[in-house]
Order: structure tokens, then sequence, then C-alpha cells
């Protein structure tokens, strides 16, 4: 072995990491735990509770965040919440990213028509009223996860697209590019073996930061009553119920709100992070 | 169909000026390569001497176009063939190696994947059999270390290993050609020495086309050379003929601004003037304005006049031979 890779793993050892992705990832695995174990941690059943323990406050006998207007315990219920909205935000990540990726690579590739079709595409989208075609989709298709999933994901992949296309436009000018064509490879495996991987930072802050915006906007439109069913437990759920009561048992907002700016911040902190260590990163390569 | 390797036939690249106006980088090259030999193509900046590499491998970059002659490799027409097949002929039929080792190297790849990329992409091999067809290679370019240096990312290469892995991209699938587009350019003093020598033997198998500034550079190890400027080839010969009689006036100028240690002589002379900028339109003779010899004649571009052993385009050549007759 020579010299030089051992120098390099210590030099990377000396890199300071970023403290928000510390933060953020530790809190990030918490939440994930907390996810998986919800059975263990919050045992009761969220749909049903006792009437005589309505509106108890906070820390009051065994209701550690209180309960609301049918008793039920709150602890309970913003637990049962976690897998909605976590898995609803990651599903609608996932398409959003899947799409607007694809788009955004194809778009740069194939200049004209298909690119001009694409970018039309996007920008119509984006200029269009969010929840007017949220409103459309779900009156048509019903309420739920997956259609709540797939609405948020198209409503949001041109995002994807617009950023990919800017970049990788960037990235296919370099000369590697110029050089995997002149050893034969074709434009699909150019685009997925060359580009791609130059796009994985860029991609990866954006998924932190949409994975967050959609967390937010799946309560929004349960709020609305347009998301979960009406008894699910979800966050969104809990804080339209909440509204009636803000004045008299606050905590019932409080607590999945709580919850919500939780989950975002842990997310913007792991967006943060990772944007710093790659800034970092491209300077150190530089 | 040529039986030539390469025959490049009144080949133009165009590039478009404005909406009406367009200008030629390449401005009717014809040129053929034989297999086996060395061919360096010498020019200043801008003479075009990239585009008519990369009109070779149908590369030219957009919005240029190939708009005339020929280009026939291996008898296959590079300008009338769709990208798909092009892109199979590039690395199998004609290899290249890049002017900057620096950028041609993908950052976030680790440098084998690249070899065995291009390896599975011609040939069906395992990946295994691709990995230790790419570690052959490695050896073959003088790559120490190289088990290690598969698994290695181009920053942590020097600049002298990164143009060995470029040049082992160009040559693992042995293509009959290879085009180096200033290999040496970006690499101190020592290392192109060493490049030199490493495509001088590894390549006596293929015929290399070596595009360069510099004419120490292509006396090195070209067997013919052709002198470009502004977009067209000004004397094409073989290579001690033309070092030692130069018939083109722009030829003889360069050899006279070349320093050499051989030749006690005090002082270098300059060409005066400068280059016309690429793109520029000079009618007649593009080297008229520079030209100690210029006379009303050059107002009319000279026609390529073909010799047995040497190629010139102009009217007052330095020796007899080509003074007359015409």
């Amino acid at each position: 072995m020579s010299g030089l890779l051992p120098r390099l793993r210590i030099a990377s050892k000396h890199r300071r990491p970023d403290i928000q992705l510390i933060i953020g990832g530790l809190a990030c695995i918490t939440i994930l735990i907390l996810t998986i174990g919800k059975d263990f941690f919050a045992p009761g059943d969220p749909l049903s509770g006792d009437i005589m323990d309505r509106f108890k406050p906070m820390f009051e006998g065994k209701y550690v965040l209180g309960t609301d207007q049918l008793g039920r315990d709150l602890w309970t219920r913003v637990f049962a919440g976690l897998p909605w909205s976590l898995g609803i935000a990651c599903v609608a990540t996932l398409i959003a990213m899947t799409v607007g990726t694809s788009a955004g690579l194809i778009a740069a590739w194939k200049p004209g028509p298909v690119r001009t079709v694409i970018n039309r595409m996007v920008d119509t989208i984006i200029a269009f009223p969010g929840l007017v075609i949220a409103i459309c989709i779900i009156a048509a298709i019903g309420r739920g996860f997956w259609p709540l999933a797939i609405t948020l994901g198209v409503l949001t992949w041109p995002f994807y697209a617009r950023v990919v296309y800017a970049e990788a436009l960037g990235l296919m000018e370099r000369n590697y590019v110029l050089a995997a064509q002149l050893y034969g490879v074709p434009s699909r495996w150019i685009l997925i073996r060359h580009v791609l991987p130059g796009l994985r930072p860029t991609l990866l802050v954006m998924l932190a930061f949409h994975f967050a915006d959609m967390l937010i906007a799946e309560s929004a439109l349960s709020f609305l009553g347009l998301g979960a069913p009406l008894q699910a437990p979800t966050w969104g759920n809990m804080l339209a119920e909440s509204r009636q009561y803000l004045f008299n048992a606050p905590w019932m907002m409080l607590v999945p709100a709580a919850a919500i700016v939780v989950v975002v911040v842990t997310l913007n902190l792991i967006g943060d992070g990772i944007a710093a260590t790659t800034r970092s990163k491209a300077r150190a390569v530089e | 169909m040529s039986e030539k390797l390469l025959s490049i036939d009144d080949v133009r690249v165009t590039f478009p000026h404005d909406k009406f106006e367009k200008f030629h980088a390449v401005n009717g090259v014809s040129l053929e390569v034989e297999p086996g030999e060395t061919l360096g193509i010498v020019g200043e900046s801008g003479s075009g001497k990239t585009m008519l590499a990369l009109s070779m491998m149908g590369l030219v970059p957009r919005p240029g176009i190939v708009d005339g002659g020929n280009i026939h490799l291996l008898g296959q027409p590079i300008d009338r063939l769709s990208e798909k097949q092009l892109s199979t002929i590039r690395g199998r039929d004609v290899g290249m190696v890049f002017q900057d080792p620096m950028t041609g190297l993908n950052p976030v790849r680790k440098v084998g994947s690249l070899l065995i990329e291009s390896i599975q992409r011609h040939r069906s091999r395992s990946r295994a059999e691709a990995r230790d067809l790419a570690l052959n290679t490695f050896i073959e370019v003088g790559i120490p270390s190289p088990e290690v240096r598969l698994d290695s990312y181009p920053h942590q290469l020097s600049g002298g290993l990164r143009q060995r892995v470029m040049i082992a991209l160009a040559l693992v699938n042995h293509p009959p050609l290879i085009i180096a587009d200033e290999p040496t350019t970006a690499l101190d003093a020592t290392i192109q020495a060493q490049i030199l020598e490493l495509l001088k033997v590894k390549l006596s198998k293929s015929a290399l086309i070596l595009i360069t500034h510099d004419l120490g550079v292509a006396a090195e190890i070209c067997d013919r050379v052709a002198v470009m400027y502004h977009g067209k080839i000004m004397e094409l010969g073989f290579m001690n003929d033309v070092l030692d009689n130069p018939a083109h006036p722009y030829t003889a100028g360069l050899l006279a601004a070349a320093p050499r240690f051989d030749w006690n002589r005090p002082d270098l002379e300059p060409i005066p003037g400068s280059p016309p900028e690429a793109g520029s339109i000079v009618p007649g003779c593009a080297f008229k304005p520079r030209c100690g010899f210029a006379s009303p004649a050059c107002e009319d571009a000279p026609n390529m006049k073909i010799s047995s052993y040497r190629e010139l385009a102009c009217h007052h050549p330095l020796f007899e031979e080509f003074s007359d007759g015409y």
C-alpha cells in the first residue's frame, strides 16, 4: 500500500463533523426508534378514552400530555400519528424525487421539443395553486394514505425537475462527460453513471427540506379535512379538533403542533448539516 | 470505401456566427492515416486542431456542425452515422486521450470503474474479467500499485497518473486509431517526457494522431506532420523532411521561433503579428498578413499542391520543386 490512502483517511478524520448534522441525526434516530417502538412507548388505544377524564391538562394523573374532549390520551394519539405522517411524507418525497429527477435529467439531455414540453409542464404546475389541484385529485379519488401521498408527490416533483435540470446542464458541460462520450458510453449510461452521482449532494439537501415540507403539507391538508379519514389519529386531524377548544384546553393544540415542529426542525438541521458538509468537502477537494 | 485506416476529404466544421454569417473552424482539410503510423497535427491555439479531432469522432460540440467533406474510419462514414452507431465506434475503433487530465475524469467515480465501464461497453465480459483487464491495462501504462489505483478517486492521483489513466482509458479496448489531443500540455517537463515515451512505446500497434502546439513534442514521436493555420493545413510531410526543409513560410517561421539545443543561434526570430482570431474570416491566404513573402497573388487562397512526399498550400514556396507550374 502506498502512503497516500492512509494519509487521506486521517485527514478526513480530522475534519470537524458538522454540529447540526450530529444533533439532527441523533434526533432523527430517536424519532425512528419511537416510531418503530410505538406500541412499547405508548401501549394504549388512541381511538378510545375514558369520557370521565376529558380535558385533563398536562401532567395530571396518568396523562403526561393531557387528554382531549373525549378523554383520549394525547400521548397515545401523538404516537399513533407518527407512522402516518412520516409515511406520507416519505412516499410523497420519493415520488417527487424520482419523477422530478428523471424529468430534469431528460430535459437537460434532450434539447428541443422534449425539453420544452418538460419545462413548460414544470412551469405550469408550479404556477398553478397547489391547494386547488389537491382538492381536485382528492375529490376524484377520495381520502386516505395513498391518494394523499400521490397528490403531494405530483404537486411537488417540478421543484426537483427544475433544480436537477439546472445542475445537470452545468454538469454536462464538464470535460468528464465529453471524455465518457469519447470512450463510447451511451447517453443513458452517461446520465445515470456520470451526471446523476454529481447531483447527489444537491439531492440529499433537497430531500431533507422537502421531507419537512411534505410533513407540514400533510398536516395542513388533514387540518382542512382533505387528508386523513376523519377519525384517524393524525397530527393534522388532532389540530383540527383542537380548534374548538383552543382557549379551554390549549394543550390539545400544543401537543400535535410541538410534534410537527420537532420533526420539521430535525429535518431542517439535517438538511443544513448536509449542505455545510458537502460545501466544506467540495472546498477540500478543490 | 477507402482502404486507409482513416481518410478525411475536404472536411469543414462550421459554427454559426450570427443569423446570416457562419465561420469555418476547420476549412477544407484532407488527410489520410495509415495503420500504425504516427501523424502530428501542429498549430497555434484556435487553428482548428481540436475541432478536427472531434470531427473524427463525430463529437463536434453544438452549435457546430460538419458541413462538407467525408470522414471515413475503417470504411465507416463517421459524419453520416447516428449517435447510437457512433457510440459503438468510439472507444472500440478510435480512442482519444484528452487534453486536460484534471477535468477529464469524473471526480465522483473510482477510476477503475470508468475502465470497467468502457470494457463492458464494447466487449462482453463479466465484471471480474473486466476488472482483470483493467488491471492489466494499468500495469501496461505503468501505473504503480495498480490494484490500489483501480479503487482510487481522481483527486487522489497526481497529474501524471491521471494522464496515464486517460491513456489507459483510450487504449483499453485496443482501438486501431488513437487521437491524443495535447496529451502533455497540462504536465510538467519530466512527466511530459515519460508520457511521450509511453505513447511512443505502447501505441506501436495502433495508429496515433498527436495534436499539439509544440513542434518539439511532435518531432519526438511523429512519422509525419501536418501544420495547421486558421482551419487549414499549410504543409504536410514527413517529420524529418519538414524539419530540415520547410517549404511553407509559416513552417519556417515556426522553426525559427523554436529554441533548439543542437543549433547554435543567438536569437529566436518570432513571427510578426498574431494569428487571426478563431472565427474571423480572412480572404485569401490566411497567413498573408504576417508573411514576408506575401504578394498580390496571395489575395487568392492557394490550392493544395501535392508532390510525392509533401503537400503544401502556398504561392511562394521556399524551395524549387513547388515553385513552378502553378
